[in-house]
């Protein structure tokens, strides 16, 4: 069980570290929703993936922040639990130092109880969420399998270096993903026999595999098992499957002398078509959802979105500092929220004080 | 070699192309072309994979004349129908052929001389069946 607490230390740090960065990107956004980048979407999509990966290799940065931070100013505390302590020995926290020591240590004091079985509706709820851990990992692994399914089964049309294009019976809608070493688009046998379709999907999937978006969707359905739990996690992903089909079709229509209307009455021509049976929604990237209220407000956003253009270069001079501003803010946020790693002065201070109040009661008792 | 996929069944695409092979008997890629509709308009290399693929399912062969592919059947109209009509039977008949043969009898499309027709067939096989059994 001991072994379990790191673990669960990191899945906390990493859904707290979800939920800030979540709002401060959702502030930028906001604030780019009013600027001439409102409807430059590749840009927004940029931001949002150096935010990600911000966000994924936080845990390291947030490392090396510390570090930084303690060798530069050494007496200057940079975690919510150090700032705490020092505000608490400035005299700004009136509580005993016994209750504030407890308040300080409830996390880790709450993970114990887990851990141990003392709180049996805490454990509960964690076999429950190791439950829905375990569930959600097998349900990507079947939606994985029926992908792969169909690849195996589909035809080999045409082959670049890097990717196979395949046509297959089982499907209706168009889609790309990737096996470990190759990439692959499956279209429906059924769109040969229309030209400009064929011209606007190949178009429309390449485009999505030159921007890595399959690869970004995997990793997103790999982290799923993780966080399915966590609203934030959903709010992430909706935000970026919106961007991402939104600026395929602006990158499309800009580069592939395709007009608007052609491409919209593509989107909604396979939005009539029905995937045959329950097709996977993850693990591949599909040309365009259907079925549910939520698919027709994307779709809906999606054509009315083909009028859009990119915004100027002038604009999107603003992006690389908004990009700075967000990583820092985020590396900070995660850094704030580490557990301290070892006694500062300011900690056995407060340690200090605890064991005399200790002393103090026994005294006091005799 | 690579193992041929076996399908059962043909899509709507597939159809249309077997169709114009079981009308030619045999044909290029260029003769299916020829015999659809104009407003098709499809590519020469979309129809030649169409053909490919019906190869990959065996439902077709082929053999090289010239620099052409020449496609033959390897399957009769026919025997497509009766696949088909099985698995029509299976899949939404619930197994029972006499359902589907209700179903189409009474379909108000049907004429009486259609009728005329289904009621010959249906006894010329009952016919054949007692004569078997008898002898």
């Amino acid at each position: 069980m001991t072994a379990m607490k790191p673990v669960l230390d990191l899945i906390i740090d990493a859904n707290v570290v979800f939920l800030l960065a979540f709002g401060l990107w959702w502030l930028v956004q906001a604030a780019m929703a009013r600027s001439p980048l409102a409807a430059d979407y590749t840009t927004q999509l940029r931001l949002l993936r150096v935010v990600l990966l911000v966000v994924l290799l936080s845990p390291l940065l947030s490392f090396f922040a510390v570090a930084a931070s303690q060798f530069l100013w050494p007496k200057t505390p940079i975690t919510v639990a150090d700032l705490a302590v020092a505000a608490y020995l400035r005299g700004e926290i009136a509580i005993p130092a016994l209750e504030f020591e407890a308040l300080l240590n409830t996390r880790s004091r709450v993970i114990d109880m887990v851990l141990s079985g003392e709180m049996p509706l805490l454990t509960a709820l964690f076999a429950v969420l190791a439950a829905g851990v375990i569930v959600q990992a097998g349900l990507t692994v079947r939606s994985a399998r029926r992908v792969s399914r169909v690849i195996a089964g589909s035809y080999l049309w045409r082959r670049t270096p890097t990717t196979d294009i395949r046509l297959s019976d089982s499907v209706s809608i168009p889609f790309a993903t990737r096996g470990v070493f190759r990439r692959h688009v499956v279209l429906p046998t059924s769109i040969l026999t229309n030209r400009e379709d064929l011209r606007v999907v190949l178009a429309h999937e390449f485009q999505h595999l030159r921007q890595g978006d399959v690869e970004w969707e995997l990793a997103f359905e790999l982290l799923r098992p993780l966080l399915f739990w966590n609203p934030v996690y959903r709010l992430w992903k909706r935000a970026f499957d919106r961007l991402r089909e939104l600026s395929c079709d602006q990158a499309v229509i800009a580069s592939h002398r395709i007009t608007p209307r052609a491409y919209a009455e593509c989107l909604l021509s396979f939005c009539e078509r029905r995937v045959t049976g329950r097709w996977p929604r993850i693990m591949n990237v599909a040309f365009v959802r259907s079925g549910s209220r939520a698919a027709r407000r994307a779709l809906e956003t999606r054509v009315r979105a083909l009028e859009h253009t990119r915004a100027l270069g002038q604009a999107r001079r603003a992006v690389p500092v908004l990009a700075l501003v967000l990583g820092v803010g985020i590396v900070l946020a995660a850094a704030s929220v580490r557990q301290p790693g070892d006694w500062s002065q300011d900690r056995l201070m407060l340690s200090t004080i605890v064991n005399l109040e200790r002393l103090d009661a026994i005294n006091r008792g005799y | 070699m690579r193992k041929k996929k076996t399908r059962h069944l043909l899509t709507e695409v597939e159809l249309e192309f077997m169709n114009e092979l079981w009308a030619l008997r045999e044909g290029s890629v260029r003769d299916v072309l020829a015999r659809l509709p104009e407003e098709r308009d499809l590519a020469y290399t979309s129809g030649a994979t169409i053909l490919r693929i019906l190869e990959d399912k065996g439902f077709v062969k082929s053999r090289k004349e010239g620099k052409s592919l020449i496609y033959t059947p390897l399957l009769g109209k026919d025997q497509y129908q009766t696949r088909s009509l099985q698995n029509l039977s299976r899949t939404l008949f619930d197994d029972t052929p006499a359902t589907l043969v209700a179903r189409l009898v009474d379909d108000a499309g049907l004429t009486e001389a259609d009728l005329e027709d289904i009621r010959a067939l249906v006894e010329r096989r009952l016919q054949d069946d007692s004569d078997e059994t008898g002898s």
